[in-house]
C-alpha cells in the first residue's frame, strides 16, 4: 500500500511539474489537495531515513499508517508487546514530526 | 544517527514523555546534565509537530487513488483518452482525441468495465447503434477492443444530461 500510494503521489507530482503548457484543473477539491502528494513522497523519504537506524519504528509507522493495522496486530506481527508498539510509535511520530516540519 | 546515540535519546525521551509536562524539565536537567546535545535532541522531539497531517494526507491520497482512473492518458486504438466524462453501471465514457494528429476532433469512447458480464449486451448495443443514423442520435464513429475489452467510439456531444432537462421541461 505504501508503494502504491507513494508511486501514485510521485506520478501526480511529475504530471504537475511536467512540461505541460496546458494546466487542467479537474475540480477545486483536487486543486486544494495539491500539496498532499508531496507530503507522501517526503514521508516515504523520512521512513527510509528512519529505517537506517531504527528499522522497527519505520515498520511500525508503515503498518499503522499505510496498512491500517491496529496496535495489537502490529505487536503480533513484530513479536513484541502492545506497550512497546505504543511507546515506539510515540517516538517515531515525534521524530517524523521534527523531520518533516521544516518542509511544511 | 548512530545507533548508540539513538538508544540514548530514546531512553531519555521515553522517561520524559511518561512524566507530566511540568515535571519534564527537572528530569531532563538531571538526565542530560553533562550532555547539552542530548538535551536539545530530546527537547525538539518532545515539542515536535503533530503528525496528524500525515494521516490526513494518506487518507486523502487513498481516496483520490480509488477515484483515479488509469485509462486517462492511455491510448485506445488510435485515440488518446484525455478525461473521464461519466460512469455508469456498465462502464465508463471518456473524452478522447485522435492520436494521428490529422485532426483534433474530440470523440467519446464508451468502454465496458472489464470483468463484467455485460460484454454480450455491449456488443449488441454497438451493432445496433452502428445502424442508426439520425441528427439527434450520437453517431458511431469507430469501435474495437482494448486489451480484450470492447469499446465504441462515438461523436462527442457536449451538453447536459438528459434526465434533469426532462425533469424541468414539459416534453412534447
Amino acid at each position: 500500500m505504501r508503494l502504491i500510494l507513494v508511486d501514485f503521489a510521485r506520478g501526480k507530482n511529475r504530471a504537475r511539474r511536467g512540461a505541460g503548457a496546458v494546466h487542467l484543473v479537474i475540480n477545486d477539491e483536487l486543486d486544494a489537495a495539491h500539496d498532499r502528494p508531496e507530503i507522501l513522497v517526503q514521508l516515504d523519504d523520512a521512513l527510509n531515513e528512519l529505517a537506517k537506524f531504527d528499522e522497527r519504528k519505520s515498520r511500525i509507522i508503515e503498518m499503522r499508517y499505510f496498512a491500517g493495522m491496529s496496535i495489537e496486530e502490529c505487536a503480533e506481527a513484530l513479536g513484541v508487546g502492545v506497550a512497546t508498539i505504543g511507546r515506539e510509535q510515540r517516538l517515531a511520530q515525534a521524530w517524523l514530526g521534527r523531520y518533516l516540519a521544516p518542509s511544511r | 544517527m548512530f545507533p548508540d546515540r539513538w538508544r540514548q535519546i530514546e531512553s531519555v525521551f521515553e522517561q520524559a514523555s511518561e512524566l507530566p509536562i511540568d515535571e519534564r524539565a527537572a528530569y531532563l536537567d538531571v538526565a542530560c546534565a553533562a550532555d547539552a546535545g542530548l538535551r536539545q535532541e530530546v527537547d525538539t522531539l518532545l515539542s515536535s509537530a503533530s503528525v496528524d497531517f500525515i494521516t490526513q494526507a494518506i487518507a486523502d491520497a487513498s481516496r483520490e487513488f480509488s477515484r483515479f482512473d488509469p485509462l486517462v492518458g492511455q491510448t485506445v486504438g488510435q485515440y488518446r483518452i484525455v478525461g473521464l466524462v461519466g460512469e455508469g453501471g456498465m462502464g465508463s465514457v471518456y473524452k478522447a482525441v485522435c492520436n494521428d494528429g490529422s485532426f483534433e476532433q474530440a470523440v467519446a469512447i464508451k468502454i465496458i468495465r472489464p470483468g463484467t458480464a455485460h460484454t454480450g449486451r455491449f456488443l449488441a448495443e454497438r451493432k445496433f447503434v452502428a445502424q442508426l443514423q439520425h441528427p439527434f442520435i450520437a453517431r458511431l464513429v469507430d469501435g474495437g477492443e482494448h486489451l480484450g475489452t470492447p469499446y465504441l467510439v462515438m461523436e462527442l456531444v457536449e451538453g447536459q444530461a438528459s434526465t434533469p432537462i426532462a425533469a424541468t421541461r414539459i416534453l412534447h
